[in-house]
């Protein structure tokens, strides 16, 4: 018996330590003195937020920027429902959603060129330049190999992003295409990149953020993706970042916006690869 | 040992050695020659071939022609190889596909390889029934190998590419630059808040469910719908789980907002079934006899069940939570969508606020592979989310076999 | 006196409660993901069993998936079924006690290891060496998918399968080996025999895992909505269920949602049925040979 309630002791002891944990967690609950900001949307805007909200975090005790994805659409749904207080999307704001949030406010923090990419056996074998009508016949299914285009002997490995993503959409529209015929459809822009990167005779398209070695960009219709040219309005797929709050920020939200904005937020972008809006 | 038994051991000895030739190239992608294929199984087919000619020479029976039957069959794949073209193409059968004959060359070795080892048991036990039951022993000793093949492959891999990324700093700081950079506190945090969360929850739940399944009734269609309840809720997708979380924890409890709650909530439900499990197992070997004792003593049932009952089945109970635990530790789809920000710094901050966990970590940077500099980050959260989950796993399992033996 | 029978009614109602929350939960996952799924049900219809999907069209056809969770789940099982058999009677016939009692938790270990591990592995060095291997177009495929499922279903598989073996009563494996019979030659014409329910249910469940395996699939299967061309081409890319919500979930709003919740219905409704069809068969076996116990 005496055994028995050793044990029953010990039991009790382990119940006791997770119940005072919990106690304990949810007694931080109750401290109000950090103030959360979430800011959910576009993955492409994603690395800007994460990024900013890393160091922003860091300089603010009091506040606690949480960042998610979720994609264009879902970020502004979130700002029509009230289910975040920053919505990111790589495309204008459409006026039947308008309608729903009339006193939305834009901050667009960053432009960008919707980079084609390629993987880097294509490139290295001569194809670093294309024209739109050429991407179009690709994601039409018109041309199937990349000799037709200048290349190796090889069937080409169309690499779209899912058709819910607002990159998806402003491709497609800057395009004038409205089905595709491709072999693989990515959650992300880095699923993206990462597809085409790792296989030998794919393309896609990602933001300007995710071109690297192994998907280097190439040139459509003569200009490259690059600061000089999408802000000359040279190259042809191009478009804002932005996040949106449901009416003018206040406290902690401006805060964040203005971080975005400031000479330090316009660094982060640049460093990720985006094009800044000032400074 | 008779010259049949020396054949037979000769035919063993070669065909595993070619089996694992096979296996080798298939395994580094070797290039294999074609002599190399015709050779190996020319030699096979010779054995074979010599096996059942001094078989027949000596007993005279059908079996010695089956031996030099599959000895002409073997040496007709090596022939027929030669009529492999380099690359077997299959894009104009619209299947998008361009396979080396080295592939084929290599599963012929590796599969020719196991089929003639198993073949020379026959002959070994002179086509007796041993014959029979010692090659089939020897298929299944294979399947053991190969059951646990994957395991060895999968720790050796995570272990050689991971273990270079734990420090010290990986442990204990903030992730920078989405992974690049930093450590993984924040998230080892969020899973060890969300997983301790989840077993209080799910605790009182899981034993309350075993002690009336295992203690009240027995039989009966209350009995039968409740477990039926558990079965299927233990076979439901975690996916499922994470849209049930988001559409009644998330959306209509905690008002479209994320947060750790919400998660553990799910994850609770993920598990009940798995503690319910364990804990009437627990309780169902605590002999009827020490209940009926108590209960002719006087006590009620609720006294025997917790005065009698409970103690001794505690050690089998609390095995099941953790091994409960140690599931929703790495559990990545229910939390998805109830749980999980990306979210640079910081630590769980209360239960109402999203959180950022290991599982789900992996997942973010293993979309950045590739053009992002973060692999061997990858693999590091591979590698602590291995040890932190089979650690778990392991010391139940111990906790288990030693409290096994109790009655 | 009373008031201790009271108390005692009172602790039984108290249990009878937690134990039927479990059958709550199972009807409140029902209920709304009926109510989340109701929306497309009741706009497309059976155009939700159609085979195309294009959201810039409004065709939302889940056969793609449909086809592609079943697809990849039959591909698993020709890897595990007969990996797993050779394994499970290997534990629960063959092995002595002391390596059983190593073997048994390190396939238990297997079991343990998080899904998106796997799938990280199954991405990172498989897809690679198929994608070596067989020159195809990426290093997604459906052959990826079933070959790693294949090894996360082989747990249950052995596990279920040892201990629908292990329930055979002695008696009959010892007439039989008095009769004369090899071990071996038991263990095909009795043991299996007499376990074959127990051994069915195990390899509905391993199918049942497989189908509903979600981070894994994911990872590896390339998600995109349409069928494998030619139906039975394992090294084309394609969709199942459970990756088609942890991929669009997160992405989507509107209309598109409640599809994916039409989706999540079907698949809880698949692995439901194959649960309760493997738990009737499993309490056949130990109703056969624990009787009236």
């Amino acid at each position: 018996m005496k055994m028995q309630t050793k044990k029953q002791g010990f039991v009790f002891g382990i119940l006791g330590l997770l119940l005072i944990s919990a106690v304990f967690m949810s007694g931080c609950t109750d401290n109000d003195d950090v103030q959360e900001v979430s800011v959910v949307g576009s993955s492409t805007n994603l690395p800007i937020a994460q990024m900013a909200a890393e160091e922003f975090n860091r300089e603010h005790k009091n506040i606690r920027v949480s960042v998610a994805g979720g994609g264009s659409g879902y970020g502004i749904n979130a700002i029509i429902e009230g289910t975040a207080d920053i919505g990111m999307a790589s495309r204008d704001i459409r006026p039947a959603e308008i309608e729903k949030v009339p006193n939305v406010v834009e901050h667009t923090v960053a432009r960008d060129g919707l980079a084609v990419v390629v993987s880097k056996t294509v490139y290295d074998a001569g194809v670093t330049a294309l024209t739109t009508d050429q991407v179009r016949d690709i994601y039409s299914g018109a041309i199937t190999n990349w000799k037709d285009v200048g290349g190796p002997d090889e069937d080409i490995y169309v690499v779209e992003r899912a058709d819910t993503s607002g990159t998806y959409g402003t491709f497609m529209e800057l395009l004038g295409l409205d089905e595709t015929a491709a072999h693989s459809t990515q959650l992300e822009n880095s699923d993206v990149a990462r597809t085409v990167s790792t296989a030998d005779y794919a393309i896609g398209y990602v933001g300007m953020g995710y071109i690297g070695t192994n998907n280097p960009a190439i040139a459509l219709d003569g200009y490259m993706p690059t600061t000089a040219n999408v802000l000359a309005g040279n190259y042809p797929l191009q478009r804002g970042l932005h996040f949106y709050t449901d009416g003018q920020p206040t406290g902690a939200i401006k805060e964040f916006i203005d971080f975005l904005m400031s000479t330090r937020g316009q660094e982060i972008v640049a460093e990720i690869g985006f094009i800044p809006v000032s400074g | 040992m008779s010259a049949r038994k020396l054949i037979a051991l000769w035919l063993f000895v070669v065909s595993v050695v070619v089996a694992l030739m096979g296996f080798w190239a298939m395994a580094t992608r070797a290039s294999v020659d074609y002599w190399v294929l015709t050779g190996s199984l020319g030699l096979i087919s010779i054995i074979c071939y010599v096996s059942g000619v001094h078989h027949y020479l000596t007993v005279k029976n059908k079996h010695g022609l089956h031996m030099i039957l599959y000895g002409a069959v073997v040496l007709m794949v090596a022939g027929l190889s030669i009529y492999i073209p380099k690359v077997v193409d299959l894009r104009p059968w619209e299947i998008y596909t361009r396979i080396p004959n080295d592939f084929f060359f290599s599963t012929f070795m590796l599969t020719i390889g196991i089929l003639s080892s198993y073949v020379s048991f026959r002959p070994f036990h002179n086509f007796t029934k041993e014959g029979a039951q010692s090659g089939a022993y020897y298929i299944i000793h294979l399947s053991i190998i190969f059951t646990l093949l994957p395991l060895f492959l999968i720790m050796f891999n995570i272990i050689s590419r991971g273990m270079g990324g734990i420090t010290w700093e990986f442990l204990t700081e903030d992730i920078v630059s989405m992974g690049e950079r930093g450590g993984v506190y924040p998230a080892i945090m969020g899973t060890l808040a969300m997983i301790t969360l989840t077993a209080i929850i799910v605790l009182p739940l899981g034993v309350g469910t075993a002690i009336y399944l295992a203690e009240y009734a027995r039989k009966g269609l209350a009995v039968r719908v409740i477990r039926t309840a558990v079965n299927i809720l233990q076979g439901t997708p975690s996916i499922v789980h994470g849209l049930f979380g988001y559409a009644f924890f998330v959306l209509i409890l905690f008002n479209g907002q994320k947060c750790l709650l919400a998660g553990a909530l799910t994850l609770a439900i993920l598990t009940l079934p798995i503690v319910t499990r364990s804990a009437e197992e627990a309780l169902n070997a605590v002999p009827g006899e020490l209940r009926d004792a108590s209960l002719a003593l006087g006590a009620t049932k609720w006294q025997t069940i917790r005065k009698v009952v409970i103690p001794p089945s505690m050690p089998g109970i609390l095995t099941g939570t953790v091994l409960g635990i140690g599931r929703a530790a790495g559990e990545t789809a229910p939390i998805m969508f109830t749980a999980v920000y990306f979210s640079g710094t910081g630590t769980p901050s209360g239960l109402l606020r999203p959180i950022m966990a290991l599982p789900y970590h992996l997942l973010s940077l293993y979309r950045l592979v590739g053009y992002r500099d973060v692999e061997s980050q990858a693999w590091a959260t591979a590698l602590l989310l291995l040890i932190i989950v089979l650690g778990i796993n392991l010391s139940a399992i111990i906790v288990r076999e030693k409290y096994r033996q109790r009655f | 006196m009373v008031s201790r029978r009271v108390k005692d009614k009172l602790v039984h109602l108290t249990f009878f409660g937690i134990a039927a929350l479990s059958v709550v939960i199972i009807s409140f996952i029902f209920i709304f993901l009926f109510i989340r799924a109701y929306p497309a049900i009741d706009m497309f219809g059976t155009d939700l069993l159609g085979s195309e999907w294009n959201v810039s069209r409004s065709k939302f056809g889940l056969l793609p998936a449909m086809y592609g969770s079943v697809f990849v789940a039959v591909g698993a099982l020709v890897v595990a079924v007969p990996l797993g058999l050779g394994a499970a009677i290997y534990l629960s016939e063959i092995a002595p006690e002391r390596v059983r009692m190593i073997l048994k938790p390190l396939i238990e270990l297997l079991a343990g290891i998080p899904s998106i591990v796997y799938g990280f592995i199954g991405a990172i060095l498989l897809g690679r060496y198929l994608y070596d291997t067989f020159g195809m177009r990426g290093v997604n495929s459906f052959l990826a998918a079933m070959l790693v499922l294949g090894i996360m279903a082989l747990p249950i598989i052995v596990s279920m399968s040892d201990d629908a073996m292990k329930a055979v009563p002695k008696d009959l494996k010892d007439a039989s080996l008095a009769l004369g019979a090899t071990r071996w030659q038991t263990i095909r014409k009795v043991t299996i025999p007499a376990a074959i329910s127990g051994i069915t249910s195990a390899v509905i469940m391993g199918m049942g895992r497989a189908i509903g395996e979600t981070m894994a699939v994911m990872l590896i299967i390339g998600s995109v909505m349409k069928m494998p061309v030619p139906f039975f081409n394992v090294f084309d890319t394609g969709n199942t269920l459970t990756a088609l919500i942890a991929v669009q979930m997160g992405e989507s709003h509107g209309i598109i949602i409640n599809v994916l919740f039409t989706a999540g219905i079907m698949l809880f409704t698949i692995v439901a049925v194959m649960s309760v069809i493997s738990d009737i068969l499993q309490t056949r076996t130990t109703e056969k040979f624990e009787g009236k116990r």
